[in-house]
């Protein structure tokens, strides 16, 4: 099937034979096939989003009966949910501090899919909202590709959809595959693939304005969009820009700047594409800090954000995030007849994530929310007393002087702090008097440059056999390292480490940077570590499916080759030997092994099953014991291995749909690394716990039916219950990083086997009611129920040194150990939309021309008691045994939220 | 249509960038450090003090505020959350639950303290300021959000108060004097066990705080006139080692029980840089030619002078001093002649040392003498070459002065046949260039009866005088090859 008006695929048009109750969908070739149908004369009708319905008649007299091409118009005045402001995109920005909480991008799985598969559509609309996972699997299982160019990050395998934030427009086109079922582009993760064709020949021709208005991290958005589609002369151009903003989103102290820009241009010459296409995203913003259950009672509201202070009257936010990684990609289609397509794809991306946060040298915590600073420091700590708690409490009440950040005070300590220091960058008599900042604010910087390079064949054999194969090579340096970002008035900060040991002193050891001591440093420095990980990774997949009567069925693998090293740029005092130049080189040979069949019972019913045998690479992070300033990777860094299965029944009629699948996942051989500041006597410093031999199951099953019970209203109903959980004690060692000693620290075992994997709720349901109008608009409600979402555990705390002297059994026992599931949620979400022509109001503005309305309110009922994530901290007290002396921290759920969007298109 | 197409995307490109902008930078709040809030002060830190020794811990009732500048804080560590404040009548310390309070107290901020509901006591019979007591009775820190009920800064900064007293004050520890800052001056030295060898505090593994003594030159070596300096383990200059000099001592006076103590801020509270009781102002080191230039005809006294050089003289056969009291002494190009009071063992090579304090520089028989020093005034301090110098006799002659008292090399020189004791020890020596008298002393008996070699050779001598003869003197027979 191909759009009439650009001749390129459609794909996603679903087809029915009415007669004998079969349908079908077209694949983003825009291809379909009907199996077991018999002979006669039938019509054939032609739905989906989007397009003008259409029925013809054909024929069916031959094994294989060729219907040619079908050309299908589109329906503008069609307004499908999955085209229109979906919120579950604004939900994936990380609003998390990630370095010093140790917890990772919790951002919301990518799965906005234009297919009729209702689970999927369910996963993402309804339950993405939540931090819900499917199956469990962590963000870096999906592969993502954006006109031909993989865009996982290469180190961890994670999306950051901020890229193509606000660019909603031009990213609408995609393909999706879900768990282990078949792409056309690529070989796909666990969750399966996305495929973005972004390209100025996707795009359709229009010229689009939209305003959105929401109450979520921006309040306010505006895009426009021009694209020409492709024209009679083979060219075609497209440019999106937008502007999200709110200077206080939903949580206090959150404040929202960014701008997105998009150009592409594409030429089709005879059998070839060419296509160019930049964008990028620049955006800022202030985000929220996680906080413990006393915390959030103490200030009364579940949305107390500890990041935030009152400076000169406004709100400023400490944890700002600055983030600017624009692609620009060179992309080729060659087609040389309608059984092969060859496409190749070259992009650069660079550019800089920031995080910033406050840091300080030797000066009073500056967090509102510092264990030192709340009541509970004085009930459950080595001092009681009644009254401070009560004093801390009462103070704590009284106002955001003391309850978020007192940027006053900070400065003001700088004023005061002046300071002569002697030998400034290791000059001898060079000393400098200046006001040494105590505080300053500082950014976490990842500085990016990435080579990727991509090429995919794909060759129709015959009828029932097509090949894929390609070759794709990325290169990648990232230069990591922390900036001074305001000196808060102070003249100067120091390069130098404060947590050097006691037995150690202040000498060289201190210094950060060996060949340049005592160096100040001023806005804009470089200070405290500084690293590039050059990172390369090639390899080659092939692919081969097989269609016929019965079967269907496929095999894929890809071998290839990680390599990645670390190249210290600060020679630091602590290892002066190790921390400087090049690290060893750590490569890893990967491969994926997949395969699946299905049955087709008839032509409504299928069986399937898929499986897939891979291995990965470890992260950079945790193959060294302490990245940040030394070269020494762990001991035996190795692969992870996978074993995945999944397999169920489907059943695709035009009344009924419905999906029952099991899945199993196990890993083993993992590997992770925690990293935070431990008091005990033992260390008093920054320790880095490297976790191996993790292992890891997923199993469970995926439940949907989606019944239409007029041509009006559908309903909808989904459920995916899971276990994700470890299934192997691993073994940790310790490196602290003021410990000068190279040989492998010792092992201890972490006790962690069967405890759940902190990956959102694992049991989900929904139920959902959608009403379609012939008057063009269309309402969902959907009841959303999730629970069994677990907090994640810190491994340091599952060790025998902490069980040692407490009785099994016990409450405390229970109260160290068990693992906190966090309270299940009830959720009713709103959506609804409608279009409107525009001819209506007058004859010039065309037959194109459209008014589009849509508004989504999720959590209706303004439930403001959801725990989104939780984790319990790494530091812990290792005195008294207490883990609510370090307590458990966690974000909270927006309440009632809404997104209102209005569109207009020429 | 392509009108409205322009104009829309205008309006809206115009919208955005107009749009609300959200604030990038930002200004510093103002510097509060001059502001002083002049808060009614109506007791004074005496009276404070006064109520710590009624018994246990008081509760302050009254609405009293007291006004101190901020004499120690915790920057080096070596006070432990706490600060400790001085007004004129006295001073204490004011305890908080919290680390680097110098951030907001620093040396020299003036603070009020308002003092209701907080307690005053001693801790064995130091005053402390706090917040409650626990249910053993101690007194519990402010804890570090509170502190700004109770303390309120005012401006920054102010001069330091400090009290110049002597070590008998100290050592009787008035109450008074706790808690103040004090300086005993220009006395003061560590003790000579610990003087440039200990640390001013043991690791923490080992102890929390460590007691290093300081004397001054009356205290005969009895602890009981010493003050103990304590230092705790986690001070950032612990691992220093104490120095050896004598000088002023500052620090904040404190007791335990009846033990008075001794807190120093930082090392610049030990200025110990001049010497130690009982030595002269350390001597100075100069070259033997700055030395014989210090004559000028008359007899010089020398004090606080000390030289070093290689010692030529070599009196195996007893040809320099009869009872190896004299030595000759080269450094670099110059050398002297040392008469000591007492017979020194040193030989040709050592490279010495010597104080000449209570000598004299005197000219003897024409030759440039230091005399009267005691032996045990040079030491040795390793071996060394002098450099022997070539020339001819006429030089020697010509330029004696720069050659007195140094080792000098002649080649092809004669000396008259005959033994050496010939002439009373006088015999010519000639290498062409001019004559010089080679002398042997009549202490060297076995050099006096040995036979002189023949024809031209080389000789190794030391050069000296005799009134206005210049003569030449070997060590021994080898010298002449």
């Amino acid at each position: 099937m191909i759009k009439q008006s650009s001749k390129l695929p459609a794909s996603d048009i679903q087809l029915t034979i009415p007669k004998l109750k079969l349908a079908t969908t077209t694949d983003a070739e825009g291809k379909f096939n009907f199996s077991a149908v018999p002979y006669g004369s039938y019509q054939l009708v032609v739905t989906g989003y989007n397009i003008k319905n259409d029925t013809s008649n054909i024929t069916v007299n031959g094994g294989v009966t060729d219907l040619g091409q079908i050309a299908v118009t589109l329906n503008e005045a069609g307004i499908a949910p999955a085209n229109a402001e979906i919120p579950t995109i604004s939900m994936e920005e990380n609003n998390t501090s990630v370095e010093d909480e140790g917890v990772r991008s919790q951002s919301v799985s990518g799965l906005l899919a234009s297919g009729r598969d209702p689970f999927v559509n369910a996963v993402s609309f309804a339950l993405g909202t939540y931090h819900f996972h499917p199956r469990g699997y962590e963000d870096n299982e999906q592969e993502i590709q954006v006109n031909g160019i993989p865009v996982n990050d290469i180190e961890t395998g994670d999306v950051s959809w901020n890229q193509w934030g606000g660019l909603n427009d031009v990213f609408r086109s995609r393909v999706n595959t879900y768990g282990l079922q078949a792409s056309e582009y690529t070989l796909g993760g666990l969750m399966g693939s996305v495929y973005f064709d972004a390209t100025a020949a996707n795009q359709r021709k229009q010229t689009r304005v939209s305003y959105s208005l929401a109450n979520r991290n921006y309040r306010n958005r505006l895009m426009f969009t021009q694209s020409s589609g492709l024209m009679k002369s083979g060219w075609a151009y497209s440019v999106s820009v937008s502007k999200r903003w709110a200077k206080e989103g939903y949580i206090p102290g959150t404040f929202y700047d960014g701008y997105s820009y998009y150009g592409a241009v594409s030429k089709v010459y005879k059998k070839q594409e060419f296509n160019f296409t930049a964008f990028g995203a620049p955006t800022r913003r202030g985000k929220a800090s996680p906080a413990t259950q006393e915390t959030f009672d103490l200030a009364g509201s579940h949305y107390y954000n500890p990041a935030w202070g009152y400076q000169n009257g406004e709100k400023r936010n400490s944890r700002v995030n600055d983030y600017f990684q624009p692609v620009f990609i060179l992309s080729h289609e060659y087609k040389p007849s309608e059984k092969t397509r060859w496409n190749t794809s070259v992009a650069y991306q660079f550019g800089k994530n920031k995080n910033s946060s406050i840091d300080w040298y030797q000066a009073t915590d500056p967090r509102p929310d510092y264990y030192q600073k709340l009541p509970s420091y004085y009930e459950l700590g080595n001092i009681t007393n009644a009254q401070a708690a009560a004093g801390l409490k009462a103070q704590f009440q009284s106002g955001p002087e003391y309850s978020q950040v007192n940027w006053d005070r900070l400065y003001n300590s700088n004023y005061l702090n002046v300071q002569t220091i002697t030998n400034v960058n290791g000059v001898a008599g060079n000393d400098v008097t200046g006001k040494r900042s105590l505080y300053i604010l500082s950014d976490y910087v990842d500085d990016v440059k990435k080579w990727s390079f991509n090429t995919n064949l794909e060759h129709t054999l015959n009828q029932h056999i097509t090949l894929y194969g390609g070759i794709t090579f990325i290169a990648q340096n990232t230069e990591s390292y922390r900036q001074a970002a305001d000196l808060l008035g102070g003249d100067f900060y120091l390069n130098l480490n404060q947590f050097t040991s006691k037995g150690l002193g202040l000498g060289t050891y201190s210094q950060n940077n060996l060949d340049h001591p005592n160096q100040l440093i001023k806005k804009g420095d470089k200070y405290n570590y500084d690293y590039v990980s050059h990172y390369t990774k090639g390899l080659f997949w092939a692919q081969s499916t097989f269609a016929y009567n019965k079967f269907d069925f496929f095999l894929a693998g890809n071998i290839g080759l990680n390599s990645f090293y670390r190249e210290g740029l600060f020679r630091n005092g602590l290892f002066p030997n190790s921390s400087f130049g090049n690290s060893d080189k750590l490569n890893f040979l990967l491969y994926t092994a997949k395969g699946g069949v299905t049955y087709k019972i008839d032509g409504r019913n299928y069986l399937f099953v898929n499986g897939q045998v891979n291995t990965n690479a470890p992260e950079v992070d945790n193959s060294f014991v302490s990245i940040n300033i030394r070269n020494q990777a762990i001991d035996n860094p190795t692969t992870e291995k996978v074993q995945s299965i999944e397999g169920g029944y489907l059943m695709k009629s035009p009344r009924l749909n419905a999906r029952v699948v099991g899945y199993a996942t196990a890993t083993q051989d993992g590997v992770d690394r925690k990293r935070y500041y431990n008091s005990s006597s033992a260390f008093e410093t920054f320790i880095n716990v490297i976790v191996q031999n993790i292992s890891k199951q997923y199993i469970g099953t995926e439940l949907a039916l989606d019944y239409k019970l007029s041509s009006s209203i559908g309903l909808t109903a989904v459920a995916s219950i899971g276990q994700a959980y470890y299934t192997s004690n691993p073994s940790a060692t310790v490196y602290a990083d003021n410990d000068t000693a190279t040989n492998f620290g010792d092992k201890h075992t972490v006790y962690l086997k069967n405890a759940y994997l902190a990956s959102g709720p694992q049991s989900a349901y929904t139920l959902g009611v959608n009403y379609r109008s012939k008057n063009y608009w269309f309402a969902n409600v959907n009841f959303n129920y999730l629970d069994r979402s677990y907090v994640e555990l810190a491994p340091d705390r599952f060790t025998d040194e902490v069980a040692d002297l407490i009785k099994p059994g016990s409450p405390l026992w229970h109260q160290v150990f068990d693992q906190e599931k966090l309270p299940s949620v009830f959720t009713i979400d709103l959506f609804a939309g409608y279009s409107y022509k525009l001819s209506h109001l007058s004859k010039k503005l065309g037959n194109s021309s459209f008014l589009y309305f849509s508004v989504g309110i999720n959590n209706l009922l303004n439930n403001t008691n959801i725990k989104s994530f939780g984790f319990e901290q790494l530091r812990y007290d290792y005195t008294n045994n207490n883990p609510n002396f370090f307590g458990n921290k966690y974000m909270y759920g927006y309440g009632r939220n809404y997104f209102v969007n209005v569109s207009l298109k020429f | 249509m392509k009108k409205i197409q322009f104009a829309l995307a205008l309006a809206l490109l115009c919208a955005i960038s107009l749009s609300s902008c959200i604030k990038k930078n930002f200004d510093g709040p103002p510097d509060t450090s001059g502001n002083d809030p002049h808060l009614p002060v109506n007791m004074t830190i005496s009276q404070l003090t006064a109520m710590a020794f009624s018994g246990g811990y008081i509760k302050i009732q009254n609405d009293s505020t007291i006004m101190g500048i901020v004499v120690a804080d915790d920057r080096s560590g070596n006070f432990y959350k706490q600060f400790v404040i001085q007004d004129s009548t006295g001073g204490i310390a004011i305890l908080i639950n919290s680390y680097n309070l110098y951030g907001d107290y620093p040396v020299g901020r003036k603070v009020y303290i308002k003092l209701k509901g907080l307690y005053i006591g001693n801790y064995h019979g130091l005053p402390q300021l706090g917040y409650a007591l626990d249910n053993t009775g101690s007194l519990v820190n402010i804890p570090g959000n509170l502190a700004g009920n109770y303390v309120v800064k005012a401006n920054f900064p102010n001069p330091v108060p400090v009290r110049h007293i002597t070590l008998a004050q100290a050592l009787a520890a008035d109450r008074s004097m706790l808690n103040t800052l004090i300086t005993i001056d220009s006395v003061m030295e560590f003790n000579s066990a610990d003087a440039g060898l200990t640390k001013y505090a043991q690791p923490v593994s080992i102890a929390s705080a460590t007691d290093v003594y300081a004397e001054d030159c009356n205290s005969n070596g009895s602890q009981a006139n010493m003050i103990d300096v304590r230092t705790s383990g986690y001070a950032l200059f612990a691992n220093y080692t104490v120095p050896s000099g004598r000088g002023s001592l500052t620090g904040i006076l404190t007791v335990y029980n009846s033990t008075p103590q001794l807190i120093i801020r930082d090392t610049t509270d030990v200025q110990f840089t001049g010497p130690r009781c009982g030595n002269s102002p350390t001597a100075s080191g100069i070259s033997i030619d700055s030395l014989r230039k210090m004559y000028h005809g008359s007899d010089v006294s020398l004090n606080g002078v000390k030289i070093s050089g290689t010692v030529i003289s070599d009196n195996s056969s007893l040809n320099f001093s009869s009872n190896s009291k004299t030595i000759y002494l080269q450094d670099g190009d110059r050398g002297v002649s040392i008469f000591f009071s007492s017979a020194q063992s040193f030989v040709a090579g050592d490279s010495i040392s010597v104080t000449l304090s209570g000598g004299t520089l005197t000219s003897y028989n024409g030759v440039l003498e230091v005399k009267g020093i005691s032996a045990a005034k040079a030491v040795k301090v390793g071996d060394g070459h002098p450099n022997v110098r070539q020339v001819n006799i006429g030089e020697i002659n010509a330029h004696y002065s720069n050659y007195e008292s140094t080792l000098v090399k002649i080649v092809n020189a004669t000396i008259d046949p005959g033994t050496f004791g010939d002439n009373n020890g006088n015999k010519n020596v000639t290498d062409g260039s001019g004559n010089i008298t080679l002398f042997t002393a009549s202490a060297a008996t076995a050099l006096r009866a040995a036979a002189v070699p023949s024809g031209p050779r080389t000789i190794t001598a030391v050069v000296n005088a005799f009134g206005t003869t210049y003569q030449l003197q070997i060590r021994t027979l080898t010298d002449i090859q």
